[in-house]
Parts: C-alpha cells; sequence; structure tokens
C-alpha cells in the first residue's frame, strides 16, 4: 500500500488544480515516494485542451493505492493517436477517449434549419466516425476503452422549438448518447462514462465556459479536472484488484439517530419519517449495496443485547442480522475489532470500508490500522447516503450471481472462534487528538446538566444512581464534594460528559456516582478524571477512598474500572463490589498525552 | 488565510515559488514554471480561491503578478 501521509497529502491536495500539479511535481521528482502502489499505465486522447488533468489523476489515484502514469496524447491529434505507435508503445491498460463530437460551438450552432445534413444526422456521421476510431483501437490494443458521451449544450438556439424539430440538438445528442450505451453493453472492453450526467451535477454553469474555450480550447472549466479525475479513477479500481469488499458500519448516530445504550430502543431516530429518515434512506443504501454483493459488519462500542433488540425488534430497521457476515459488539477499540473482522471473513483488512459518525473514532483507526478506508462522514446525517453512493470503491466490472449471493453465504459463516486480541499503544494517536480535560468543581450553573447525566447515562455508569438537584446538594453539603469533566479535542467540544459525586464519611471517602458519557471512552480519559480527582481528596484529607460498582444489564464494561486505575477489591464485602484506596500512599501522575485543566 | 497568504499559496502551487520571491514585475519571461498553461491555471485557481470571475480584458491584464493583484483589487479584494 502507498504510504499514508502521501496518501493524505492527496487527499487534501487533490481538491484544487493547483494542489494536484504540486504533489505530480513532487512524485515525478522523486517516483519512489509512491512504492507499494500498483502501477498502471493510461492514456488519455481527447479532441480538446485536456492539460493538467494527467496530474488530477495521479493525485487521485493514491487514494486507492495506484500509480497512475499518464500518456497524453498530442493535442487534438485523437485520430493520429490511434493510428499512430507511440501510445500503444506505452502499454496502456485504460485508454480514456474524451471526444466531444459536438464542441462548444456546434452544440449551440448547428441548426438543422440553415445546415445540411441535418444536425441529426450530422451528429450521426460523427459519432459512426467515433465508432470506426474505436474498432480500429480494439483491433490495436486489449486495454480497457473508455469513452465519454456527448455533452448536452445547457442552452439551444432554437430554445423549446427545439423539440419539436424532425431533428432537434438536444434530441440528437441523446440518441447519440443512447446508441453510444446499446452499441457497447455486451462489449467488455469498452467502457461509457457518463460525462454529461457529470456535468449535470457539478453544474453546467459552472463547467462550460466560453472564457476557457477562448483561453485555450478548453471544453470544461479546468478546476474542475480534479473532481472529473475523481471519477475517471474509479474505471481503473476493479481490474487493479483495489476494490473495497465490506462495509464496516458503526451504530450510534451512523444507522440510527440517538445512542441506543441512553435512548433505548423507542428513543432512537430510524423510520420512513421525521428526523428518522436520513438514517433509514442511508441504511436501504447500505442494504442496496449488500445486495448487489458488498459485505455488512458491525462494529460498535455497546452493550451486544442492546444492539440485539434493535436488529430484532425495530419496526423500521432495515438492516438485520440476516444481512451481518460479521458481528463485533463490545467495548474493544474498533481498530482491534476491525482486524478480527478482516480475519474471520478472510478478506484483506485494505478491502474494508469504516464508517463512523465520530471524526475521533475515524482518526483512530486512520492511525491505527492505515490500510482501512475511511469514509469521511459528514456531520449531517442528510449527506450520508450521498456520502456512500459517490464513493469509487465499489466499483465492479460487471455483475454476477455470486455478487447477489455473497452476503448470504458469509450470514451462514458467521459462528467463528474468537480471533487473538493484541492490544495497541494508545499513545501515538492519543497525541494527534490533543484532547483537552477540563475538571472544575460542580456549581448551579453546571448542576442542570449533572442532574441530567445522573438520569441518562447507562453505560459507564458506575452505579447508575438516578438524582435530582436536591440529592446531589445534599450529599456536598455533608462535606463531600462533586466534580464535573468537560471534554474537547481538535475535532470540537464535547461538553460536559463526566460527573463524579464523592461523599464524606466519618473515616473514609465514599465515591457515590461516577459517571461518563460513553463518547469520550477507550481514551484513557476515565483514568485521568479520577486520579485528578484522587489528587484534590487527597489535598482536603488523605483518608481511604471507598469505591462502588453496582451491576446493572448496562454497565457491564464497568466492572473491572476501579482495579484498572490502582484501587484494591475488598474482602468479605457480602454482595456487594466495593474497593479502595490508600491516599497517604497515593500519586497522581497526569498523563502527557492530553492537556488537563483545574478550575 | 488573509489575501496575501490566498495568493501566495495559489502562486506557490501553480508556479513553484516561494511567497517573497517575485515582485509586482515577475512575468512569463522571468519566471521559469509561467507558461501559457501555468498562466491558465493560475486564472482557474484564483477564481476558485478568492470566488470571482475574471473578465477576457482582465485576463489581458494578469500577465505580471502587478496586475493580477490589480484585477484582485478591482473586485474588491484588498492586498494591505
Amino acid at each position: 500500500m502507498i504510504n499514508a501521509q502521501l496518501k493524505e497529502l492527496a487527499r487534501t491536495k487533490g481538491k484544487i488544480l493547483g494542489g494536484c500539479h504540486e504533489l505530480a511535481q513532487q512524485l515525478s521528482k522523486d517516483p519512489s515516494l509512491q512504492e507499494g502502489g500498483v502501477k498502471v499505465p493510461i492514456a488519455v486522447i481527447s479532441n480538446f485542451t485536456v492539460q493538467g488533468l494527467a496530474e488530477c489523476i495521479k493525485t487521485h489515484g493514491l487514494l486507492f493505492d495506484l500509480c497512475v502514469d499518464v500518456y497524453e496524447g498530442a493535442y487534438g491529434q485523437w485520430q493520429q493517436e490511434i493510428l499512430g505507435e507511440s501510445l500503444y508503445a506505452h502499454a496502456p491498460k485504460v485508454i480514456f477517449l474524451m471526444v466531444d463530437c459536438l464542441g462548444p460551438e456546434q452544440a449551440i450552432h448547428y441548426t438543422h434549419f440553415d445546415q445540411q445534413p441535418s444536425a441529426g444526422v450530422w451528429i450521426e456521421d460523427q459519432m459512426n466516425n467515433l465508432y470506426g476510431m474505436i474498432e480500429l483501437l480494439k483491433q490495436k490494443t486489449k486495454a480497457k476503452i473508455v469513452v465519454a458521451n456527448n455533452i448536452q449544450p445547457a442552452y439551444t438556439l432554437m430554445g423549446n422549438t427545439d423539440q419539436k424539430l424532425a431533428a432537434g440538438i438536444r434530441e440528437s445528442v441523446a440518441r447519440a448518447n443512447l446508441s453510444l450505451l446499446e452499441r457497447f453493453r455486451a462489449d467488455q472492453q469498452v467502457w461509457i462514462f457518463d460525462l454529461d450526467n457529470w456535468l449535470g451535477h457539478i453544474g453546467k454553469r459552472g463547467a462550460l465556459y466560453d472564457k476557457y474555450y477562448y483561453l485555450g480550447d478548453l471544453h470544461i472549466s479546468p478546476s474542475l479536472f480534479p473532481d472529473l479525475a475523481g471519477e475517471l479513477v474509479s474505471f481503473l479500481i476493479p481490474s487493479a484488484g483495489k476494490g473495497k469488499k465490506c462495509l464496516v458500519l458503526d451504530l450510534d448516530n451512523t444507522l440510527w439517530g440517538g445512542v441506543i445504550g441512553e435512548d433505548g430502543l423507542e428513543g432512537i431516530a430510524l423510520g420512513p419519517t421525521g428526523n428518522g429518515l436520513p438514517y433509514y434512506l442511508f441504511q436501504k443504501t447500505i442494504l442496496g449495496l449488500h445486495k448487489r454483493g458488498i459485505l455488512l459488519a458491525i462494529n460498535s462500542k455497546n452493550n451486544e443485547n442492546d444492539v440485539l433488540e434493535v436488529l430484532r425488534k425495530h419496526p423500521h430497521m432495515l438492516i438485520r442480522e440476516e444481512h451481518i457476515a460479521a458481528m463485533k459488539i463490545n467495548w474493544q477499540h474498533k481498530a482491534d475489532n476491525i482486524k478480527e473482522i478482516a480475519q474471520e471473513l478472510n478478506i484483506g483488512i485494505d478491502s474494508l470500508v469504516f464508517v463512523d459518525d465520530d471524526p475521533s473514532q475515524r482518526a483512530f483507526m486512520r492511525g491505527f490500522v492505515p490500510e482501512v478506508e475511511v469514509l469521511e462522514l459528514p456531520k449531517d446525517s442528510t449527506l450520508y447516503r450521498e456520502t456512500l453512493l459517490q464513493y469509487k470503491g465499489f466499483e465492479i466490472e460487471g455483475f454476477t450471481e455470486e455478487d447477489r449471493k455473497r452476503g448470504a453465504l458469509y450470514y451462514a459463516d458467521r459462528q467463528r472462534s474468537n480471533a487473538v486480541k493484541d492490544v495497541k499503544n494508545l499513545d501515538d494517536i492519543l497525541r494527534t487528538l490533543k484532547i483537552k480535560l477540563k475538571i472544575a468543581p460542580l456549581n448551579q450553573l453546571t448542576m442542570p446538566r449533572a442532574v441530567q447525566l445522573t438520569q441518562k447515562t447507562n453505560q459507564f455508569n458506575l452505579t447508575t444512581r438516578r438524582y435530582n438537584k436536591e440529592d446531589i446538594d445534599a450529599l456536598v453539603v455533608s462535606g463531600g464534594g462533586a466534580w464535573t469533566l468537560d471534554i474537547s479535542d481538535v475535532y470540537g467540544d464535547y461538553g460536559m460528559t463526566g460527573l463524579i459525586i464523592v461523599e464524606k464519611k466519618l473515616e473514609h471517602w465514599y465515591i457515590d456516582t461516577l459517571l461518563m458519557s460513553c463518547r469520550i471512552l477507550g481514551k484513557m480519559i476515565e483514568h485521568q478524571f479520577v486520579g485528578h480527582v484522587l489528587g484534590v481528596l487527597q489535598s482536603m484529607a488523605p483518608m481511604n477512598v471507598v469505591a462502588e460498582y453496582i451491576s446493572t444489564a448496562k454497565n457491564a464494561q464497568t466492572e473491572n474500572f476501579y482495579t484498572s486505575t490502582g484501587f484494591s477489591k475488598m474482602e468479605n464485602t457480602d454482595a456487594r463490589h466495593l474497593f479502595i484506596i490508600d491516599l497517604q500512599k497515593y500519586t497522581f501522575t497526569p498523563s502527557t498525552l492530553m492537556e488537563l485543566y483545574y478550575e | 488565510m488573509n489575501n496575501t497568504e490566498k495568493l501566495n499559496s495559489a502562486l506557490e502551487r501553480v508556479l513553484g515559488v516561494q511567497p517573497g520571491q517575485l515582485d509586482d514585475n515577475a512575468d512569463k519571461r522571468s519566471v521559469p514554471n509561467w507558461d501559457s498553461f501555468a498562466g491558465l491555471m493560475l486564472i482557474a485557481e484564483l477564481e476558485k480561491e478568492f470566488g470571482v470571475q475574471f473578465s477576457i480584458a482582465e485576463v489581458d491584464m494578469m500577465q505580471t503578478l502587478g496586475g493580477i493583484k490589480k484585477c484582485l483589487t478591482a473586485h474588491g479584494i484588498d492586498f494591505v
């Protein structure tokens, strides 16, 4: 695979023409940068200026581990290129043929009323010439040939009456594009790039400028070349073996709105109306991909029973157990889970695509398992579907019966022994997140959120005591204390996500409540929070601290939390799970991986 | 990024020059990478970066760095 840093550079630089240009120059100076990629020689042959497109294709190829080497046909000489030798000497695996049969002038000005032959016949002649050249090309090469279709002009001279002519421009172009599709439908060598549709998606108003035509015979604005390159690269992916096979899905706020562990079966947003619609549509899209052969896996930090309840009982859940090839619902790192998923399904880790709404989870995944493709899911859930649909990694060359059946096969194969869980060092990833903890004594301004946290938090909640304001006041007034935790990282502010309430007993402190929102778990934040508060208690009175774990259906993940943070289990405590630590001997060590502020 | 930084970053991407390396007289003759395609690319980049459209008359003026700044200024983009 290509170096992760270079890929990241391609991702950012690849958005603009100058950035692609700059990166391509670096690559030609030092070709060793793209080591590990699959070499793909290609050619671009065109009857208009596409200078600058090659650099964009090279840049976008990197995102799929392709080192694309582009042969650029001489300007305006597409037919000479096909007839000549140098094109074939380059041994291209894919040849892009971008012949704008009408061009910016004829598309508007070839009208049927003052010209012979009529527009329809004239366009047909152009197409027949193109077909002749394609046949010639097929005789000379086994390369995949990708032909761009014709651009429907944004305007016509005849206006609405164009449709009433025997062969108006619009109809003639539509017929030409249809004939292109029909002619090559059964031909595995020739593929059509729907240039006209892409231009419609981008917006012809921003793409077809007479100015660039005037300045350099550019039929498409060069600032759109990066986007165009992304489209063209999609034709290179399957035959280079870089197609993706499996979607690995997060659940909370990805497949439904809300957090199942907090909001419950009735509380999550999912359904054909209201705020559940974006998630419903997203699931529909995912299920559609599944039906055409993409495997689905779940990678979620949750209690398995909560998730199974949704999969089995939620009336609007479209993705069900039978669609899932591998399921990892636990409190392990998602990076470890995803490796197990790849092993279990016996597919390359580089054929997985990870989908998660949480940018920090995405950053974790990129850092730990750079082979995995991480989909950049936007914050707005109404953009989820589009983001997935425009992703090119699921391109295939033809649709088979195996594709149709694949999902069911894997489902039947799901039950397998647990793979070895290897533990990773988090440090490098945590450093990139630049986590900031703000710990402060509870006050009247933060009280409402603290009350809400005690009422809503289920998963990382050691005692699950539900309180109102008066309850908390009473605990604190007795000489104890309560502290809140606010978290932010490079991706934004999580707000107040942690609370600890300590009661002062005669001879010891007692941790009455400790809870954290599950969004911030798995980053050692919980240990820093508790450690710091122990330090504060130490300065108040260095007594023993007793803590308790009260088991519920939701908080199994916290069972061993206290022993993991320096407490010892107390013996002879009947059925209670009590833990103790001696503050006389305690020293809090702040982590160097995050910043801690105390107010 | 302020306007000067935006302009400099486009110049760096397209022409491969560092900020401050060019004076207002810089043109195709004095900057090795500034060929006609680079000039075109620069126009496309600046149009995108600053959200403006240059007229053909303006493009004709954009043959020197000083000319480029002048055109941008005419679109209300100031360089302090």
